[in-house]
């Protein structure tokens, strides 16, 4: 029925311990203390003590937390990152982002407010409006003054 | 002192030259002891739980996955070393121990490495393998905070404690889903590859994978699922891991704890 070679290891899914996959949907409080890796659908919140990686297909309608996320589909809610988040060109959020670094790659789309700085403060950094689809921005770390300078330079401002 | 407890199935004629063979191995490697029989009037409960106050401390499962799922039941909190004899259809569960076929499992006796593993419990009943649940009409709740819902319905799902040779999945986090030694039971739900897929040998990739201590499973009609190929029907489902529980003699071919 499950034949082994049916079931290729798939791209990105190698360091995940909880694997969503696109036929499933997850709904209410999910807590993983390992890397995680959504392809589907998750509604509530979202955590996880280590790594987060967000498939293109998958949705997220939850507030999600993790150490580093890697995001390439689509998040509704607030993304709380300790450490880095790294928003791949198909990304889409829909909400506020708290992280203490940033790699936006061109195409990312980010509806809501960054606060750069340490994710773990309760105090936020000094919070920059965003509603921008990130356009020709190289790969590499974005600090709170060069979001703020890209938002300036109207980089494809919807 | 060992305790074999011999399937019924075992009586067959067929199984007449294994069995022979098996008993003259274990007496040249001075392991034979008394044997118990299961039949329509024993069952595997009372045997053991007979024999553990007569001061058996090794109860040796002979025969398939079936006959180990009922001494593992059976066991329940008793202190004993389970050891496995796989004689007859199907042994999945001896060769994820690492255990090989009929006579060659009492050279596996004899060595007696063993390794202290997780059983699962479903509503009170230990299982040492997995818990395989069609997909229906029910919820699935993971750890009391997030309920498991499929998108689609040619689906199954199998909560893993020792993961079995006959179901191919994908290593997450470097670690193959089904480790019996890492206190958690992964939920797994598999998609059936589709015909296409499965005759070009590229089956869909839908695999999620849940490591969880608890979960539970409801229903508004009772629901049958297999416990180790046991058969079980009800409308809720606790099941939980119980770390550490089982002491079991295991082969160097085991799928966890490599040496």
């Amino acid at each position: 029925m499950f034949q082994k070679n049916d079931m290729p290891i798939r791209e990105g899914a190698g360091d995940a311990e909880t694997i969503i996959a696109a036929s499933v949907k997850v709904e209410g409080e999910f807590v993983s203390q390992g890397n995680v890796l959504i392809e589907g659908v998750v509604e509530g919140s979202l955590k996880t003590e280590k790594n987060l990686r967000v498939g293109q297909q998958a949705r997220i309608s939850a507030d999600v937390s993790a150490a580093n996320a890697v995001v390439a589909g689509e998040v509704r809610g607030n993304l709380v990152v300790s450490e880095k988040l790294e928003l791949e060109p198909t990304a889409r959020i829909i909400g506020d982002i708290r992280t203490k670094n940033i790699i936006v790659a061109s195409g990312a789309q980010i509806n809501g407010q960054i606060s750069m700085g340490n994710a773990s403060e309760q105090r936020p950094a000094a919070k920059q409006p965003v509603a921008a689809a990130v356009g020709h921005q190289p790969m590499g770390a974005v600090r709170e003054s060069q979001a703020r300078e890209a938002v300036k330079q109207g980089v494809a401002v919807e | 002192m060992y305790y074999y407890i011999y399937d019924g199935f075992l009586a067959d004629r067929k199984h007449e030259r294994t069995v022979a063979a098996i008993e003259t191995r274990l007496t040249d490697l001075g392991l034979s002891s008394k044997i118990g029989r299961l039949t329509p009037f024993t069952n595997a409960k009372g045997l053991v739980r007979d024999e553990v106050r007569r001061g058996a401390k090794t109860i040796v499962a002979v025969g398939n996955d079936e006959t180990v799922a009922q001494v593992v039941s059976a066991i329940g909190d008793a202190d004993v070393t389970l050891g496995i004899i796989p004689v007859g259809q199907t042994t999945w569960v001896a060769r994820a121990l690492g255990i090989p076929e009929g006579e060659a499992a009492c050279e596996t006796l004899s060595k007696r490495v063993t390794q202290m593993i997780d059983l699962g419990r479903v509503n009170g009943q230990h299982f040492l393998s997995r818990v395989s649940v069609p997909f229906g009409h029910f919820t699935v709740e993971g750890e009391g905070s997030f309920r498991i819902c499929p998108q689609v319905a040619d689906c199954e799902m199998i909560v893993s404690n020792l993961r079995s040779p006959d179901v191919a999945l994908c290593e997450a986090g470097g670690r193959l889903p089904g480790d019996p030694q890492d206190g958690f039971l992964d939920v797994l739900v598999l998609t059936r590859p589709s015909t296409i897929g499965r005759l070009t040998g590229r089956g869909p990739s839908q695999q999620t994978v849940i490591p969880l201590r608890r979960l539970s499973i409801h229903a508004e009609e009772p629901i049958t699922v297999s416990v180790d190929g046991w058969k079980m029907t009800n409308k809720d489902f606790l099941i939980e891991i119980v770390p550490e529980r089982l002491k079991i003699i295991t082969g160097k071919e085991r799928l966890f704890a490599a040496e």
